[in-house]
Parts: C-alpha cells; sequence; structure tokens
C-alpha cells in the first residue's frame, strides 16, 4: 500500500530525528508548530475529507496504516496531539468555517465518547497536551461541540501519568449541539479503529526492537533469545497481536459491530505487548532511555478513550448474552 | 526491516465485502446446518457416551452417519469432483466449530468422513485404496507418528523401513495413537536407512503388528500402544519417495492446527458461554472479556483457514490459532467449572466432559510449548509472512 510506504517514509524523515523531544512534555510549542507544517506539507492532513474538499480523502484502511505507523514513534501518540491537529469529526464536515479554520490553522478537535447524556455529568474526560475543539458524542443524545475556552472555563487541567489531562465537564457548558445520527457512530466507530491500529504500531515497534536485544544480550554464556522464558514472551507478543489484526480486519469490513472490540483488544494486547518488551529490556526498558515505558503509560490512556473499556465490555457482555439466549432453546 | 506479516490486514478490497467472521456466506451456511443438526440430532444422544469413551453403541453409530449423509452434512472439505461441498479448510472449520456444540463432536462416523488431506496428495491407486473408501466411511485410518522417544521431537523417530524385495520391513513402536479401535488402516512414519523418515498406508490388521495396550486418558479419547515386528508393506503402499514425508506432511500438520483442535474449543467454548448466560453466572462485563478474546479466535482462525486455503504459507500463524484458542477454551472451561462449583464437577452439565477432552490439545499435534518455539523460532529468524499475491 501506497499510504504505508509514504507514512513510513515520514516517520523515518519527520518524527524519528527528533525523538528526543519525548522527553519534554508538553512539546515546545515551536518543535509542534514545525512538525505539523511537515505533516501538512507532506499531505497527511484532513486525512477522511475528500479531495475535493481539500482533504487526503484516505479510506478507513489506509488511514489506519497511517495510525499504526505514526505511533512506531511516540511524538505519533495520541496524547501528542499531533494526529489529531487537521482532522475534522465527521459531524462536522458539513460545517465549512469549521472545515476550513482546521485545514488552515491545524485545529485539534478531540472527539470523546460519553457514557451518558451530557447533562448528566459530571464527565471525567481526558484530553491531550494541546487541544482546540472538544467533540462529545453520545449514541443516543447526539452530540455537544465546545470550545477550548468554554470548556476550561472555572476549571483547572489535572495532570496524568501521560501526556495528557483530566478535565472534569460538569455537562451545563455551552456549546453547538448535533442531532444523534449513523455518521456520528461511524466517526466514532472509525476513531476506535484508529486507534486500534495506533495501538498496534507501538506494540510491533516494541516487540521487533526485542528481537536483536534478544540474540545480541548475553547471560550465563548465552544470548537471551536461546531461553526460552524469552521465547515465550516473543511468542505471546506475536499470537496476541495476529488474533488483533484479525479482528482488526473483521472492523475494517463492519466497522459499527466491531470498531469498539477492536479498539478494545488491540489495546491490552498492545499494554501487554509492550510490557513484555520492558521486562526484556529489564532495567533499561524501566528508564526514559528507551521508548516502552513512555508506550505503556501514554497506550493505558486508550482504555478509556473512545469507550472505556469497562463499558466497552460491559455492553458487549449485555449483546452476547441476549444473543445466547435468544439461540439456546427453550 | 520488520517482518511483512505484521502489516495486514490493510490491502484494500482483498476482502471483500461480507460481514461473518467466517468470511462467506457457504461458510456461514454450514456453520448453521450442522449446529441445527447438533441440537436436533446430536445433543439428545449426549447421555449415551461413556465417560471415558468417544464411543457409541454400533447402531447408534450407524444411524448417526447415515442421518449425517441423508441431510448432506459430510465431507464439507471435500472436492466437489469428489462428492464433497468443496468448501475447503474455512468450510471444516465451520463445520467442526458447530460440531463442537456436542460433547460427540469427536465421534469417528462423523469424523472419518473427512479424511486427512495428506491423503489428496497419494497416488491414483492409494486413493482408490484409502481415499474413496474413507470418503464414503467405509474406512476409517488412524495417524502413527509418536514413538515413546520422539513426541514433540518427531524427527527423531526411530522405527525402520527395512527396503525388501517388492517392499519394506517396518519395526519399532509407535504409542499415544489414536482411533486405532475404529480404524482399518493407519498412516505409519517410519525411517528408511540412509534415506530418511518415508510414508507408509498400512493395512488394519497386517501380519506382525500387534495392539499391545490401549490406554484410556482422563478425556473420551483411547489411545494405542501398536507394535511393529517386520511387518511387510509393500512398495505401492509408500507415500511420495523414501526420505519425503516430512515434506508431504508438513501442510497437512498446519492445516490441522488450523482446522482440527481450534474450532472444537471455540465452538465448546461457546457452548459454556451459552450455559453462563442461561444460568447468570457471569457478569455483564466478564462476558463481555470472554466474548472479546472468542471473537478474537474465531477472526483468526478463519483468517488463517482461508490463507491455507489460497496456498500461502500458514505455518507460523497455524501455532498462533492453535495456541491462542486451546488456552483460551481450557482457560474458560476452568472458569464455568468453578462458577458451576459441585455441580459442574458433576456429569449434569458436560462442561467437565469438554474439560476433560480438550486437554488433550494442549498436549496433542505439537504442544503448546512446541507451538511458542515455532512462533519464536519464525520470529528470531526475520519470518515475514507474504501478502496476499506475493509469494514468500
Amino acid at each position: 500500500m501506497e499510504i504505508r510506504q509514504a507514512a513510513q517514509e515520514w516517520v523515518r524523515r519527520i518524527l524519528a530525528p527528533r525523538e528526543d523531544l519525548r522527553w519534554e512534555h508538553p512539546l515546545p510549542e515551536a518543535a509542534a508548530k514545525e512538525i505539523l507544517a511537515l505533516k501538512k506539507e507532506s499531505g497527511f492532513w484532513a486525512l477522511s475529507l475528500p479531495e475535493g474538499e481539500g482533504g487526503a480523502g484516505l479510506s478507513l484502511e489506509e488511514e489506519a496504516a497511517f495510525w499504526e505507523e505514526a505511533h512506531t514513534s511516540p511524538l505519533g501518540l495520541y496524547g501528542r496531539s499531533l494526529l489529531l491537529a487537521g482532522e475534522v469529526p465527521f459531524p462536522l464536515q458539513k460545517d465549512l468555517s469549521f472545515v476550513r479554520e482546521t485545514l488552515k490553522e491545524g485545529r485539534r478537535t478531540v472527539t470523546w465518547l460519553l457514557s451518558r447524556p451530557f447533562q448528566e455529568g459530571p464527565h471525567p474526560v481526558l484530553v491531550p497536551s494541546r487541544w482546540d475543539w472538544l467533540f462529545l458524542w453520545h449514541p443516543a443524545e447526539g452530540g455537544v461541540l465546545l470550545s477550548k475556552e468554554g470548556a476550561l472555563l472555572g476549571k483547572k487541567l489535572e495532570p496524568t501519568m501521560g501526556s495528557s489531562f483530566l478535565l472534569e465537564l460538569r455537562g451545563d457548558e455551552q456549546g453547538d449541539t448535533f442531532p444523534p445520527r449513523e455518521e456520528g457512530d461511524l466517526w466514532v466507530a472509525r476513531q476506535q479503529i484508529l486507534l486500534a491500529a495506533g495501538a498496534l504500531g507501538a506494540a510491533r515497534r516494541s516487540l521487533l526492537e526485542s528481537l536483536p536485544y534478544t540474540q545480541t544480550r548475553q547471560t550465563f554464556k548465552a544470548p537471551l533469545s536461546q531461553r526460552q522464558a524469552i521465547q515465550w514472551l516473543l511468542a505471546a507478543s506475536a499470537k496476541e497481536m495476529e488474533t488483533a489484526r484479525a479482528l482488526l480486519g473483521q472492523a475494517f469490513r463492519d466497522p459499527l459491530s466491531y470498531g469498539s472490540l477492536a479498539k478494545a483488544w488491540a489495546v491490552d494486547v498492545a499494554l501487554r505487548a509492550v510490557d513484555r518488551t520492558i521486562q526484556i529490556f529489564g532495567g533499561s526498558g524501566y528508564t526514559k532511555e528507551l521508548p516502552y515505558e513512555e508506550y505503556w503509560r501514554e497506550l493505558r490512556l486508550y482504555r478509556h478513550l473512545l469507550g472505556d473499556h469497562q463499558e466497552v465490555l460491559k455492553a458487549l457482555g449485555q449483546k452476547e448474552k441476549a444473543s445466547l439466549l435468544k439461540e439456546a432453546k427453550p | 526491516m520488520w517482518p511483512l506479516g505484521l502489516y495486514w490486514p490493510y490491502q484494500k478490497n482483498s476482502w471483500g465485502e461480507e460481514v461473518s467472521l467466517r468470511l462467506s456466506p457457504d461458510v456461514e451456511r454450514a456453520y448453521e446446518q450442522m449446529k441445527a443438526f447438533v441440537e436436533t440430532y446430536l445433543q439428545p444422544l449426549e447421555d449415551q457416551l461413556p465417560p471415558f469413551a468417544q464411543k457409541l453403541a454400533p447402531e447408534k453409530a450407524r444411524d448417526v452417519r447415515r442421518a449425517l449423509e441423508a441431510e448432506g452434512l459430510v465431507g464439507w472439505a471435500v472436492p466437489k469432483d469428489l462428492g464433497g461441498h468443496g468448501l475447503g479448510i474455512p468450510g471444516l472449520c465451520a463445520a467442526r466449530e458447530a460440531l463442537a456444540h456436542t460433547t460427540l463432536w469427536s465421534l469417528s462416523p462423523v469424523l472419518g468422513s473427512e479424511p486427512p488431506i495428506l491423503l489428496y496428495q497419494a497416488s491414483p491407486a492409494q486413493k482408490e485404496a484409502f481415499l474413496l473408501p474413507t470418503l464414503k466411511g467405509e474406512r476409517h485410518g488412524a495417524f502413527a507418528l509418536t514413538e515413546p522417544e520422539a513426541g514433540s521431537d518427531a524427527g527423531s523417530l526411530s522405527m525402520e523401513a527395512l527396503p525388501v524385495e517388492g517392499g519394506y520391513l517396518l519395526t519399532g513402536t509407535k504409542v499415544f495413537i489414536s482411533f486405532v479401535e475404529e480404524s482399518d488402516y493407519a498412516l505409519v512414519f517410519a525411517r528408511v536407512p540412509a534415506k530418511g523418515v518415508t510414508l507408509f498406508l498400512v493395512d488394519l490388521p497386517s501380519p506382525g503388528l500387534e495392539i499391545a495396550r490401549i490406554m484410556e486418558t482422563m478425556g473420551g479419547a483411547r489411545v494405542a500402544r501398536l507394535e511393529f515386528q517386520e511387518v511387510f508393506v509393500p512398495t505401492e503402499r509408500r507415500m511420495g519417495e523414501e526420505g519425503e514425508a516430512f515434506a508431504l506432511a508438513q501442510h497437512w500438520f498446519d492445516v490441522d492446527r488450523i482446522a482440527l483442535q481450534p474450532p472444537i474449543c471455540i465452538g465448546a467454548s461457546h457452548r459454556a458461554l451459552s450455559l453462563a448466560a442461561k444460568m447468570e453466572l457471569l457478569s455483564d462485563e466478564e462476558m463481555g472479556s470472554w466474548t472479546l478474546r472468542l471473537e478474537a479466535a474465531r477472526a483468526l482462525m478463519y483468517r488463517a483457514a482461508q490463507e491455507a486455503e489460497e496456498g500461502r504459507p500458514v505455518r507460523h500463524q497455524a501455532a498462533m490459532v492453535k495456541s491462542f484458542a486451546v488456552e483460551l477454551a481450557l482457560s474458560l472451561l476452568d472458569r464455568a467449572l468453578d462458577l458451576l462449583g459441585p455441580q459442574g464437577y458433576s456429569q449434569r452439565f458436560r462442561i467437565e466432559r469438554y474439560r476433560r477432552d480438550i486437554r488433550r490439545f494442549a498436549i496433542a499435534a505439537g504442544t503448546l510449548e512446541i507451538q511458542n518455539h515455532i512462533i519464536a523460532r519464525g520470529l528470531l529468524k526475520g519470518y515475514s509472512r507474504p501478502l496476499p499475491g506475493e509469494v514468500n
């Protein structure tokens, strides 16, 4: 896929040389601006917006491939906001002035899935290090779009274990509202799929970088890779990642049914894979010298993003129970 | 460079439009038909299954076979020109996934109609003598590879096949061989001096071949110890060339790791979850958590089955499917047993039976440790799985 190669090239040329910036929280303004300008210049801008409307017009598969590749650098993680810049949430794509501003200024709009109607706050929301707008979506109630100023009024952001912040919305903030529509649900499912692909990108880098290390690191006069205790860790990660990819493939075909499943599973698989890599690298893995500890801290956020993990499992469990009882003979 | 195999499934439009995890409407239908048969015909017979055997009274077994044939529910993976459904490996997975909704899943009349795909590589005369009657349910084959000193390390087997005029003399011991009592031939792996491991089709019984012992197991399987003392096998019963056994059988081993045990694990897990839903054993979240893992296993199995069907190398994927599905089923069945308490330990809900049967999968046809070994070795060698349309 051409997009994959272009995305790899983009990561190699733009993100990889700047990887030391990961020690800075948030990214220095100048560096963030420079990266965004380069992102725009490379055409990775408004990825899902049709080409005729100033976007890149990528298919979901292509956009996911970009997210996966971008996640092979910690700078591409969600909390860093780089991937959000220049993207227009689907239900807002008809709002031409919003689209124009987004395309021009690289607006960052955070999508957050509400588990109960907005008015029934409070809602603990995790926002990335830099953002401009907050788009809150509830499948039955529709959406609310809040500007950063409107959302923050009278509140403060609380730090987290990663580069994101906790913001507690009361539910009485003023913003534009949107009626419930399938395209809103589809946007959420799309974002879930992108997060799944991103998580797998981080997992892939973690697993693959541990391979040469296990082959060169000697313990008791043999490389780590000859130890079954280590081989088992590698096999477990590879196996789980393959299942997550299979589920991701299913989500591409049926985003509304499988998007949340693909995300929940891929994120968990990635967290475990990254954790195994930290274990394989030992003390070095635990330090910030290597990117894996950051991957773990940042990916942990994905469990709450766009479908809190517990909520996804609960909904899936309810649906499955109903289906199993229906199929069971009386 | 990163292995290519870690990049799927992004190819645009490469998967068609179907939504079912089973990947095609025909395969989905195979699942539904088989499941309906299992529920109406096989589940009511479960009480007749002895706790430590996998057989019914002979007349009942014949009835099962007749009913299966009457409903057209045999030969899912058998090519159409041989009278089968031609649904390939995904079809076999679907039929077996449905079949696993009964503890009778390994009943030989049901299994017998899907011969090892290895037999399709046999010579025309061998096909006439073994493959075709097997398809009709008239013959059954056993598979004799394991030896007392060669289990996971099958390549170190020591049974000797000494060339003599017109054939070979086989001498040695095979152990843990399933379905010997039901079979009238066996696929036997033996070593031709200076040539290597070779595959033979051996009639059961044959002069010099003794069933030395039948061992009961913790599940329904009964396994045999076979003693070969200069058993004569004519040259025309040799499959392929001398020393070619593993080259011939490797694809079959891989396919078996996708299509034999994993669908049973997935179907049995599904049935256990049905019971849990009916008895309100699980919270919504725990039900969701098991369902998620089950869907992941299903997605991988059908994907791997499809790739195997398209002739792509699936060695590493097969190892992943097998170990993921077996571990999932064992842990889910354990959980169900825990939740059912003393009733679960009893034979009332049949979860104990599934748990005892499926424990074998962690050992038979490649232990879980061997699967991990295959995956890790592949990774460390920089194994890369080709994208569709590419050649490995």
